[in-house]
């Protein structure tokens, strides 16, 4: 069954996985930039490590994915209200890891305030899609795509 | 203090962000119907542009272009309308594009954002109606049987 999905449309997921997720990111992100400091560091960094698990190793990997998929199973919440392709949550987990791994960079290189700053919008953003399901990649996509093709000219 | 300030900011960011993205997800899917669609650009879709998507108006009563990105589940669900509609309509006819590879189009169009789709009249390529979002069946059916 599995196999079939995945020949068909990829991997289909359960949409209230990707918002469990970014519920937990956003308290994780929270607390680190709130407290910052040696703690607020490892925070982030724990962070970052979840964003490259699920953006490089796929969200069946994901540990927040596999956390989501324990509750449902142990709170019984029932077969998923929907489906969605894998990629879309894919993509935004490798934003976050852009993100994060930006600002543990510039946090290493001395940039401390740069580095919190980033780890904001990353806060931001799954505090939205935690909340709204908003879906970000949509909103900047053809953004994206034009500022990359601008600068391929 | 510090702490207590740091908390402040991070919870004002979550409110503020999560306030845009409640008022940004209510204007989501509602269809703007002709008139104030092209009162804010100027006409509507050539044949050049028609054929460059792959719709062929031959036939058909109305025409539906969804710009879409391989990354945005809304895009599905508006792929799944549509499906719906053309099933019941034998006189529709849409397509599915990648706004990535049609740059030119989405500029000329002031596409935004993903899913956009058009609702278009084959006979003269005039817009009917555009949506951003997920806009629901029987609105766009609304516009259809005008």
């Amino acid at each position: 069954m599995e196999q079939q999905l995945h020949h068909e449309a990829g991997n289909l997921i359960d949409v209230r996985g990707p918002r469990f997720g970014a519920a937990i990111t956003t308290v994780v992100l929270a607390a680190a930039i709130i407290v910052q400091g040696t703690v607020g560091t490892v925070l982030l960094a724990f962070q970052f490590t979840m964003f490259t698990i699920a953006a490089f190793a796929g969200l069946r990997w994901s540990p927040y994915g596999n956390l989501f998929k324990l509750v449902r199973k142990t709170f019984d919440l029932g077969p998923p209200p929907a489906t969605e392709p894998e990629a879309p949550p894919r993509f935004s987990q490798l934003m976050g890891f852009i993100f994060t791994g930006g600002g543990l960079l510039s946090m290493s290189l001395g940039a401390v305030g740069l580095g919190w700053v980033l780890a904001g919008i990353v806060l931001a953003l799954s505090g939205l899609l935690a909340s709204t399901g908003l879906c970000v990649g949509c909103e900047v996509y053809l953004l994206g795509k034009r500022v990359l093709g601008a600068a391929a000219r | 203090m510090d702490l207590l300030l740091r908390a402040a900011i991070v919870g004002g960011l979550l409110l503020v962000t999560v306030a845009l993205g409640v008022w940004w997800q209510r204007r989501d899917g509602r269809v703007k119907a002709a008139a104030e669609a092209s009162a804010r650009r100027v006409g509507g879709f050539s044949g050049d542009q028609l054929a460059e998507v792959g719709l062929d108006r031959e036939g058909a009563e109305a025409l539906g272009l969804l710009l879409g990105s391989p990354t945005c589940a809304p895009c599905e669900q508006v792929k799944e309308v549509l499906g719906q509609i053309e099933a019941d309509r034998s006189s529709f006819r849409w397509a599915y594009i990648d706004a990535g590879d049609h740059l030119a189009l989405a500029r000329e169009h002031h596409v935004m954002r993903v899913p956009t789709l058009f609702l278009i009249d084959p006979r003269d390529g005039r817009i009917l109606a555009r949506t951003s979002g997920v806009p629901a069946r029987r609105d766009l059916e609304e516009v259809l049987d005008r």
